[in-house]
């Protein structure tokens, strides 16, 4: 048990010694906001910016996608509807004169 | 996957270190009256957003992260939030909640920042309409 708290203790140092270019940074007062610290916010909100960014494409795609399946619908439909339609007669008078 | 982790570095962001300052560790340990302990966990935002959170989603966010090690509940907060279409909600709260926000963060975090956190917002509404 002995070895072993000694072993932990040496750890702690070792961890703690590693840990000291960091105490001033630590110790900063929280009101104090230094440059580095503007640089490292600017970059997080620019590297959400850069994801969101790759998301919304995606979306945005399909959305567009839709709209020209629905614009191809629609137009299909005119398109055989009138087609479809009989003449009016404006039209089969035109034919009958164009026949005579 | 990335998002939720850039959303997670947005939020650990300025946090408040709770833990013994390390001079006092270092201090404690040499005068002998400190014990070798396991290291600090390193400081969480979930207490924070759970206190701004529905107990329905958080038992929901605790099984979560049970069922999955890789997860934790701050992930899993975020993941159910985008899930919802929430986190932008839950960023304007951010804003105009500063009380809350000074409690658990630091004057030169993301999350007091009336600069950034406005762009940070608008951001994430974007993805409200997506999810």
């Amino acid at each position: 048990v002995a070895v072993e708290a000694d072993r932990r203790a040496v750890c702690q140092y070792v961890s703690l010694f590693f840990s000291l270019p960091t105490l001033n940074r630590r110790e900063r007062p929280s009101t104090e906001e230094t440059e580095a610290d503007g640089i490292e916010k600017q970059k997080l909100v620019d590297t959400l910016s850069v994801s969101i960014e790759g998301i919304l494409p995606s979306s945005q795609q399909t959305q567009q996608q839709q709209q020209q399946q629905q614009y191809n619908n629609r137009y299909f439909c005119e398109t055989n509807w009138t087609m479809q339609q009989p003449r009016l007669p404006h039209d089969v008078h035109q034919g009958r004169r164009g026949l005579d | 996957v990335d998002l939720i982790e850039h959303v997670h570095l947005v939020l650990r962001n300025g946090l408040k270190d709770r833990t013994m300052p390390l001079d006092k560790q270092l201090d404690a340990l040499l005068s002998g009256r400190g014990r070798p302990a396991a290291p600090p966990p390193p400081p969480s935002y979930w207490a924070f957003v759970a206190s701004k959170t529905f107990s329905k989603n958080i038992e929901y966010i605790d099984q979560l992260a049970a069922i999955n090690p890789l997860l934790d509940k701050e992930r899993a907060w975020i993941a159910l939030a985008l899930s919802e279409g929430t986190l932008a909600s839950h960023f304007a709260e951010f804003q105009k909640d500063r009380r809350a926000v000074g409690e658990h963060y630091t004057s030169a975090a993301l999350l007091t920042d009336q600069q950034r956190l406005p762009i940070v917002h608008d951001l994430l509404d974007q993805l409200s309409g997506t999810s």
